[in-house]
């Protein structure tokens, strides 16, 4: 199995602190997300919104580290993720990148994530959304909103590239 | 993978460029239809190019085909060991060698001889009969010194086919690394310059002149190998042009080390070549190292020699 592959059937986990979410990722940017029973009946919408964050930044982080060590393993550590900067392009790709705002939501806007970097996340939870939705719902919509954001980002960083080195393709 | 599989890997760079290509810019208000049209296309051209790219190396010569020659000279060598100094003195490939016990009929010709006297006697003792295990010895030193070149071109030969596939690999593992949102960076470690390092020692002071040119290939060598900066080069780009790109230069940087060490080899040989001619062309017949003056006897006819010579016949 290549890279292609160990990439597209890699499954990451994590888990929020308090342990009342767990998150997967599957691939490159399919979602799972799930409850421990009994939260999502108690939970404030502080709270929702805070753990769905957390969960998501350790998602994210752990799914990097994935990626990357099956990059390593697959090229025998020849392969260097985010080698260091040879010349300025290099290096103003890494600090837009580090502040690019990625954004989801689900299609009935009621949950939104944004994510900085993907280091810095955020969750926002209509008002009442808690209290008209079924946990099932509630999770797909995060789902949906979390599957949206990891889109975002790679369109984001599509133009950030094309941005900052499309002098140097000459297909014109 | 591997160099076996160099066509295929290449072929499989072909695909996965054009893939990845297909989706690198995308219609925008900023990128018109045409310019993703034209990227798409410049993409598909080289990509297309790659295989003729790697095709010039499945020519490369098989290293299995130097073992018969090497096994040769090993025979040689053989034959030419004294027992003085029975192991190879340049190869690291080398063995022991042990004493040829046919040679030790020279030491029973001193005593065949011992009645004879005049001067065809005491030029066959001095011209010939001394210097035998000197000459013997080198003779030993030079098969060995061959022996090394050959391995030597055996090594850099299995090192370029090994580094060549390592460029092929590493371009289609970038490649297919390209998805995420990082920017990445494949190493490539030349071995072919180190490759004749592992093949031979360095030349000790006591070795013979011939010899320390073909030594000098090998000290060279782990002057620029420095025994921790192989020299390295490095598959990256943004997009798969440049990937392609940088594959491409890492391909002209092999072909020029190819080269470098091939001279190297080439220039050790010919150092010993021009020492042997040196040495054999001296009018003097003591200063001849690698072949003592063929003894007039061994031309002699019965009608040739007197009777008093002690030669009957």
């Amino acid at each position: 199995m290549g890279i292609s592959e160990r990439v597209d059937s890699m499954v990451v986990r994590a888990t929020s602190p308090n342990g009342s979410i767990t998150a997967t990722v599957r691939g490159m940017d399919s979602i799972e997300i799930a409850f421990m029973p009994g939260f999502y009946q108690r939970a404030t919408p502080q709270e929702m919104e805070t753990q769905l964050a957390q969960v998501a930044r350790v998602l994210w982080a752990n799914r990097m580290r994935e990626y990357e060590a099956i990059l390593n393993e697959e090229s025998d550590g020849n392969l260097i993720v985010d080698a260091p900067a040879s010349d300025r392009r290099d290096e103003q790709f890494y600090e837009q990148r580090d502040n690019v705002v990625a954004e989801g939501s689900s299609p009935d806007g009621r949950v939104r994530v944004t994510a900085r970097g993907m280091r810095d996340w955020s969750v926002h939870i209509a008002p009442g959304a808690i209290d008209q939705m079924r946990e099932d719902e509630m999770t797909y919509a995060a789902v949906q909103a979390a599957e949206a954001l990891i889109r975002d980002q790679m369109t984001k960083i599509t133009e950030l590239k094309f941005s900052i080195y499309q002098d140097e393709v000459d297909f014109r | 993978m591997g160099f076996e599989n160099l066509m295929q890997t290449a072929a499989a760079i072909r695909s996965k460029a054009i893939e990845i290509g297909k989706n690198e810019i995308q219609e925008s208000d900023e990128i018109p239809k045409e310019w993703v049209e034209a990227w798409r296309a410049d993409v598909e051209r080289k990509a297309n190019a790659v295989a003729g790219k790697f095709q010039p190396f499945t020519e490369l010569p098989d290293p299995a085909k130097f073992n018969g020659a090497i096994a040769e000279l090993q025979r040689v060598m053989g034959k030419l060991s004294s027992g003085q100094d029975t192991s190879d003195p340049i190869s690291r490939n080398g063995r022991v060698y042990p004493a040829n016990v046919a040679m030790t009929k020279m030491d029973s010709v001193k005593g065949d001889v011992q009645g004879w006297s005049g001067r065809a006697a005491q030029e066959f003792i001095t011209k010939f009969l001394t210097p035998f295990p000197a000459v013997m010895h080198n003779q030993f030193l030079l098969v060995a010194a061959l022996k090394a070149a050959l391995e030597a071109e055996q090594a850099m030969w299995k090192a370029s086919r090994e580094d060549i596939a390592s460029i092929a690999e590493a371009t289609l593992k970038y490649l297919e690394s390209m998805r995420g949102c990082s920017k990445n960076q494949a190493v490539i470690v030349f071995t072919v310059i180190a490759s004749i390092c592992a093949v031979l020692t360095s030349s000790g002071g006591a070795l013979p002149i011939a010899i320390t040119a073909i030594g000098a290939v090998a000290s060279a060598g782990a002057d620029i190998v420095g025994l921790e900066s192989a020299p390295k080069t490095q598959i990256d780009g943004m997009y798969v042009v440049m990937v392609l790109a940088s594959m491409e230069k890492a391909i002209n940087q092999l072909v020029e080390k190819i080269m470098y060490t091939e001279n190297r080899i080439k220039s050790a040989v010919a150092n010993i070549s021009d020492q042997i001619h040196s040495a054999q062309s001296s009018s003097n017949p003591d200063q001849h190292s690698f072949c003592a003056r063929r003894p007039s006897l061994a031309d002699a006819s019965r009608g040739s020699i007197r009777h008093d010579l002690g030669y009957t016949g």
